[in-house]
């Protein structure tokens, strides 16, 4: 009879086999597991949303349950997305080396971006917006690469309302501090 | 003010979140539509992005005081009369500068309605509205850059867009407060008269903002000629009418 402890790791372990469908890095090291409990053989997952617009957060959904229900201590698996919270300071060490090998970078805590391919750490932006909503284009003058960015969410406040505001840097701070709440992508809030 | 809950249902606050989301998945057709018409390949990429943004925005919206499976009936099968989007929402530029005036009016003052209801005791409401705006950044951004590129290029273009903005100014203005405003800021927990003070600000700011690229704000009175709703849901809804069902 397995332990609480050990129902527990494999959920983790399950998960950690799921991937982003639009990312090559795991869902764990990607940031997006913020909870996981295991009661009477049904596993409630937590998760948070990289981008509300992804259109692969249904696919990691279903993949989610599909990989926990494998652990053989689990009948269900239930998923409840939080709103909001995610940031690039939530992708793992791992993640980030895994996701620079396939040229994406993720920018530091304090909004550096570091090129993926030689290190340099002057890379400029060549536009906001790269091949998916979560991500952002750059170029790297040392080794002369493009290469693309996960986005990071712009701070609000100081002028948003204002149009004759100063765009904000290309790698904005990441806000914190914001609070959680549960929400299903598809539909009803979670009570 | 009332305490911090859950969402009050089929109140003023409900039609008004309807409203937000269906400017914002008409918003997210339209640029999607358009994604092609950038002078350069990048400014297409950009408009695609931008587009599944906001419908993603508009999901989330139609979601929140809803049950599962209600944002599809929404979106696919909802009377067009039932549609509570703006005036300046109901648009569908044919040419780049109308884009632009729409765009521009339109994130700006989406930025300036935020502010305000980010504030608001419904967490829900506050939280999902708060992380909207970490993303329309991008958007104000875009927008603010191009209007400023596109102004200064030449005097033909700079006239372009002041018939553009003369003809999406009258629209913004009456598009921006929702239609029962006092009610709203009540169950939100707002301070009385917040979102009138935000709309005051806002049109101030876009008069300076524009008046810094020669461009005049005009009084003027909204063409209901520019109502493209039908127009919009037609395209939208082609495929689900030829396939029904779920996909």
């Amino acid at each position: 009879m397995p332990t609480r402890d050990d129902v527990h790791a494999e959920v983790r372990q399950a998960l950690a086999a799921v991937e982003d469908p639009e990312l090559p890095v795991s869902i764990v090291d990607l940031g997006m597991v913020r909870g996981v409990t295991v009661s009477a053989g049904t596993a409630l997952v937590e998760l948070v949303p990289t981008f509300i617009a992804c259109p692969a957060l249904w696919l990691v959904e279903s993949e989610v349950k599909q990989s926990v229900t494998r652990v053989s201590a689990v009948d269900e698996c239930e998923v409840v997305w939080l709103e909001g919270g995610w940031s690039g300071s939530d992708v793992t060490e791992a993640g980030r080396r895994a996701l620079a090998g396939a040229g994406l970078a993720v920018p530091a805590g304090d909004g550096t971006v570091v090129c993926p391919f030689c290190g340099s750490h002057d890379p400029s932006e060549t536009s906001p917006f790269g091949s998916a909503v979560c991500r952002t284009a750059a170029y790297c003058q040392a080794c002369q690469t493009p290469f693309e960015v996960l986005k990071v969410k712009r701070a609000v406040g100081g002028g948003a309302q204002s149009p004759q505001a100063d765009p904000p840097r290309a790698n904005g701070r990441t806000p914190s501090g914001v609070a959680e709440a549960r929400w299903r992508p598809g539909g009803g809030r979670v009570p | 003010m009332p305490p911090p809950g859950p969402l009050p249902v089929g109140s003023a606050v409900s039609d008004a979140l309807t409203g937000l989301a269906d400017d914002e998945l008409l918003t997210g057709h339209v640029l999607t539509s358009v994604a092609g018409w950038g002078p350069e390949l990048e400014i297409n990429i950009a408009l695609s992005s931008m587009g599944q943004d906001e419908i993603g925005h508009a999901r989330r919206l139609y979601a929140l005081g809803d049950s599962e499976g209600e944002v599809d009936r929404m979106v696919y099968e909802r009377p067009p009369a039932e549609f509570r989007a703006s005036v300046l929402a109901r648009t569908y530029p044919a040419e780049w500068e109308l884009l632009l005036a729409r765009q521009f009016l339109y994130e700006t003052a989406g930025a300036a309605r935020a502010a305000v209801l980010a504030g608001s005791c419904v967490d829900d409401l506050a939280l999902l509205v708060a992380e909207m705006e970490h993303e329309e950044r991008y958007h104000l951004d875009f927008w603010h850059t191009w209007l400023r590129t596109t102004t200064a290029r030449s005097a033909g273009a700079r006239d372009r867009v002041q018939r553009a903005l003369d003809q999406m100014w009258p629209l913004a203005t009456v598009s921006f407060l929702p239609e029962r405003p006092g009610a709203v800021e009540e169950a939100l927990g707002l301070p009385d008269g917040a979102l009138q003070r935000a709309r005051d600000e806002w049109i101030s700011a876009t008069h300076a903002a524009c008046g810094q690229l020669g461009l005049r704000l005009c009084e003027g009175t909204p063409d209901p000629g520019l109502d493209r709703l039908d127009a919009m849901l037609s395209e939208m809804r082609y495929v689900y009418r030829t396939a029904p069902g779920r996909w």
